[in-house]
C-alpha cells in the first residue's frame, strides 16, 4: 500500500526526527507500562493462584489494650474463628500460618539445607491450584492429628534427594522425621499467597500463647463464592469487630479493624500492620502518575511532529492542489503519526517487560527470607505469563492512541488549514 | 465559449507593514481549448492570477467562473473536488513528493477520487507514463531523475485525472533549453491532441509566441 510505503520512506528521509519520535514514544510507554505491570503482578492470576480475585487474606490483628498499641501477625486459633467462620458468601476457609522463618531440612547422610516452609490446612490445597507431580496433598485428618507429613516442591525434592518422585521417603525437618506424601510444581516467589519450598500441616494451637486469648500464630484465607461482593464480606467482618469492641470496652480492649481481610492487590501494597491500605488513594496516585508520564512526552512529541511536518508543507500544498480535502490531510497525518507511535509503543512495551524481568527486585516485595535461599535465584523473576496479558497490550495500545491524539491533533489540524497557494509558494 | 472567466478580480495581500495590490481589476476570458501565455516582470502577479484560476487562492473581490460554474460559494471540500476533477497543475519547481516513487506521484490525483480500483489506477499510470516516455522509471524516486524527467512526471500527474484545464507556472523555468523545448512540445500535444485548455506563465518570448494568445501584466494590471 502506498500509504505504508510512504511512511517508510518518510521515516528514512527524516531519520533523526523519526528516531527521536519513536524513542520518545518508547520511553513514555516504557515508563507507564512498567508502572502498570508492576502493579498488576499483585493481582495476576497464574497457577497456583488462579482464584486470586476471589481470595481474601486475613493477615493480622491490631489491639489496643488500656490504650497501649499492640499488633501481631496472627490470631489465637480459637479466637480467629469468631471473626471469620460462617461469613456470608464464603465458599471455603483455610487456616494457615503466614509468618514463617527458614527451616533446616535434611536427609540421612547429608548436611542440612535451608528452606522456606508454609504451614497449612487441607482446605488450602482446595483453595489453590497446585500441580502435583507426585503423590497427594495431606488431608484434614492428618492436619488435625498433627501428623508428620510433608509436601515438597519440585526443586526442594531435587535438592534433597536428587530426584522428584520421592513420595514415601523420609526427610528431617528441624530434627523431626516427616514422611513425604507428595511433590508439587515450584511456585513462583511473586505468588506470595502460596510461595514456599515445602508444605506441612498447620496446627494452630501450637502457636497460641498461654496468657493471650486473642493473639497467636494463625492466619486465614477466604475463598469467596463466585460473584460475592468483597465489600459486603469486609462489612460483615467489621460488624463482628464492632460487636466485640462493644463487649470488651469495659475491659479496656479495642480491636482495630483496618479493612481486613485484604485482596491480593491490597496485600501487595506496602503498608504497616497498624495501617489500612487505601486503594482509592493508591489508584488516584497511579492515574496521576500515568497522566504525567503520558502528558510530558506528548508535549515534546507534538513539537517533533510539527518539525516533521514543516519539511512537508509543500507536499501538503500539492496534495491539496490535486484534490485532497482538509479532512484527508488530517487523517493521513494522524495515521502516519499513529504508526510511528505504535512502533514506539511496542518497543516501549517490550522494554518494560525486559526491565521488570531484570530489575524485579526493585519493584516487588518478595516473600521474606527469599534472599537467604539460594534455591530461587533462577526464578526470582516474573514469568512471561505473569508479565504479559492481552489486557496490558490493549492498555498499551490505548496509551499510544492517547499519545497520538495529544501529539498529532494540533500539528495535523494546523497543517490542513494552510492555504494551498501559500503552502506551495513556500512563504 | 469561455471555460475560464474572471470579472473585476482584485487581490490584496495584507501583511503587518504593507498592503500589496497583487491583482487590480482583472477581467479575463479564456476559451475552451485555448493555449494562453501570461507574461510580465517579476512580482507583477502572474502566479497570483494562476492560483486564483486554479482555486488555490481566493480573490479579495471579483468573480471566478470555471466551466460556467461560479466558484465563489464553493465550500473548501467542494473546491477540492473541483480541482481534483477539472484542473491539473504544473509547477516551476516540479513539487513532486520526494518520499513517493514516480508511479505513486503520478497516481496522486486518483487517490482523492472515489471508485477507482487499484487495477484501473495502475493501468492509467502506466498509460500516461508510456505516453510521456517514462514507463521505465515507474519505480524510481524523484531524487533519481533529471529535471526534465521530473517535469514530465509532474505533467503526467497533472493529466492523469483527465482535467480540462492545465495550469503551468513557469514549467520550463528550472530546465535547460533542450529539456524546456521537450516540455513545451508535450504541452502543445496536450493542447492539440487532447483539446485541453492550457494557461502557462512564462518569461520566454519565443515560447509565448508559439501559443494562441499572450496576456501581459504589469504591476497587477493586465496591459495587453
Ligand atoms: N502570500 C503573499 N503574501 C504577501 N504578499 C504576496 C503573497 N503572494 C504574493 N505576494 C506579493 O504579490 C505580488 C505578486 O506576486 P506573484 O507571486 O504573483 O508574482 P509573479 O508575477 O508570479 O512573480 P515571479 O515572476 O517572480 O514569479 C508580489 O509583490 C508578491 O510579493
Ligand atoms: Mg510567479
Amino acid at each position: 500500500m502506498n500509504y505504508f510505503k510512504q511512511i517508510y520512506y518518510e521515516m528514512k528521509h527524516q531519520k533523526m526526527m523519526t528516531w527521536v519520535s519513536i524513542s520518545g514514544t518508547a520511553l513514555a510507554i516504557f515508563l507507564v507500562m512498567s508502572f502498570i505491570v508492576a502493579d498488576q503482578i499483585n493481582t495476576v492470576e497464574v497457577a497456583p493462584e488462579t482464584n486470586r480475585s476471589r481470595i481474601l487474606l486475613g493477615k493480622g490483628i491490631h489491639i489496643k489494650m488500656d490504650s497501649q498499641d499492640g499488633s501481631t501477625m496472627g490470631w489465637n486459633s480459637d479466637f480467629i474463628k469468631k471473626i471469620y467462620e460462617g461469613l456470608e458468601g464464603v465458599e471455603l476457609i483455610s487456616y494457615i500460618r503466614d509468618g514463617n522463618s527458614n527451616n533446616t531440612l535434611s536427609v540421612p547422610g547429608q548436611e542440612g539445607m535451608t528452606f522456606l516452609p508454609k504451614r497449612i490446612d487441607a482446605n488450602f490445597w482446595k483453595m489453590y491450584d497446585f500441580k502435583f507431580i507426585d503423590g497427594r496433598p495431606f488431608n484434614q485428618g492428618e492436619v488435625d492429628s498433627n501428623a508428620k507429613v510433608i509436601v515438597l516442591t519440585r526443586s526442594a525434592a531435587r535438592k534433597l534427594f536428587g530426584e522428584e518422585n520421592v513420595t514415601g521417603r523420609t526427610v528431617e525437618v528441624n530434627m523431626v522425621d516427616y514422611q513425604v506424601v507428595g511433590v508439587v510444581d515450584d511456585v513462583h516467589p511473586l505468588m506470595n499467597g502460596t510461595f514456599a519450598h515445602f508444605y506441612v500441616p498447620f496446627h494452630g494451637a501450637d502457636y497460641d500463647r498461654n496468657d493471650d486469648p486473642f493473639c497467636g500464630g494463625t492466619n486465614v484465607r477466604l475463598l469467596l463464592k463466585e460473584g460475592t461482593d468483597i465489600a459486603s464480606v469486609k462489612k460483615e467482618v467489621e460488624q463482628r469487630y464492632q460487636r466485640l469492641n462493644g463487649e470488651k470496652a469495659k475491659e479496656g480492649i479495642e480491636f482495630i479493624y483496618h479493612d481486613q481481610p485484604y485482596t491480593s492487590q491490597e496485600e501487595g501494597m506496602s503498608f504497616g500492620s497498624n495501617n489500612s491500605p487505601n486503594m482509592k488513594t493508591h489508584n488516584t496516585v497511579q492515574w496521576v502518575v500515568y497522566a504525567i508520564l503520558i502528558l510530558l512526552p506528548a508535549i515534546n512529541l507534538s513539537s517533533m511532529t510539527r518539525g516533521r511536518l514543516r519539511h512537508r508543507v509543500a507536499e501538503i500544498g500539492v496534495r491539496r492542489a490535486f484534490g485532497a480535502k482538509r479532512r484527508s490531510i488530517v487523517w493521513q497525518l494522524f495515521g502516519e503519526n499513529f504508526i510511528i507511535t505504535i512502533i514506539g509503543g511496542v518497543i516501549g512495551l517490550v522494554l518494560s517487560a525486559a526491565f521488570i524481568m531484570l530489575a524485579s527486585h526493585l519493584f516487588f516485595k518478595y516473600y521474606g527470607g527469599l534472599e537467604a535461599s539460594s534455591l530461587d535465584l533462577i526464578y526470582a523473576r516474573p514469568s512471561f505469563e505473569m508479565m504479559f496479558s492481552w489486557i496490558n497490550f490493549f492498555i498499551c495500545l490505548g496509551f499510544c492512541l492517547v499519545l497520538n491524539i495529544l501529539s498529532a491533533t494540533v500539528p495535523a489540524w494546523k497543517a490542513s488549514r494552510v492555504e494551498p497557494a501559500i503552502a506551495l509558494s513556500g512563504r | 465559449m469561455a471555460i475560464i472567466t474572471l470579472k473585476d478580480v482584485n487581490k490584496v495581500y495584507r501583511t503587518k507593514e504593507i498592503e500589496t495590490l497583487a491583482l487590480e481589476n482583472v477581467n479575463l476570458e479564456i476559451g475552451k481549448g485555448e493555449f494562453v501565455s501570461i507574461m510580465g516582470p517579476s512580482g507583477c502577479g502572474k502566479s497570483t492570477l494562476l492560483n486564483i484560476i486554479g482555486l488555490l487562492d481566493v480573490p479579495t473581490s471579483g468573480v471566478v467562473d470555471l466551466m460556467n460554474e461560479p466558484t465563489e460559494r464553493m465550500s473548501d471540500s467542494r473546491l477540492s473536488e473541483f480541482r481534483n476533477r477539472n484542473i491539473g497543475f504544473v509547477f516551476q519547481s516540479f513539487h513532486l513528493i520526494p518520499s513517493l516513487n514516480v508511479a505513486d506521484n503520478v497516481a496522486l490525483p486518483l487517490a482523492y477520487r472515489n471508485g477507482i480500483s487499484a487495477k484501473e489506477r495502475h493501468e492509467k499510470v502506466e498509460a500516461v507514463l508510456t505516453r510521456l516516455g517514462l514507463s521505465h522509471r515507474m519505480r524510481h524516486f524523484p531524487g533519481q531523475l533529471s529535471g526534465g524527467q521530473c517535469q514530465r512526471v509532474a505533467i503526467a500527474r497533472a493529466i492523469i485525472g483527465d482535467p480540462q484545464i492545465v495550469l503551468a507556472d513557469e514549467p520550463t523555468g528550472n530546465l535547460d533549453s533542450k529539456m524546456g523545448q521537450e516540455v513545451m512540445e508535450i504541452l502543445h500535444q496536450l493542447n492539440k491532441e487532447d483539446g485541453r485548455t492550457i494557461v502557462m506563465v512564462t518569461h520566454n518570448e519565443s515560447q509565448a509566441r508559439m501559443t494562441d494568445r499572450i496576456i501581459r501584466f504589469f504591476d497587477g494590471r493586465q496591459v495587453e
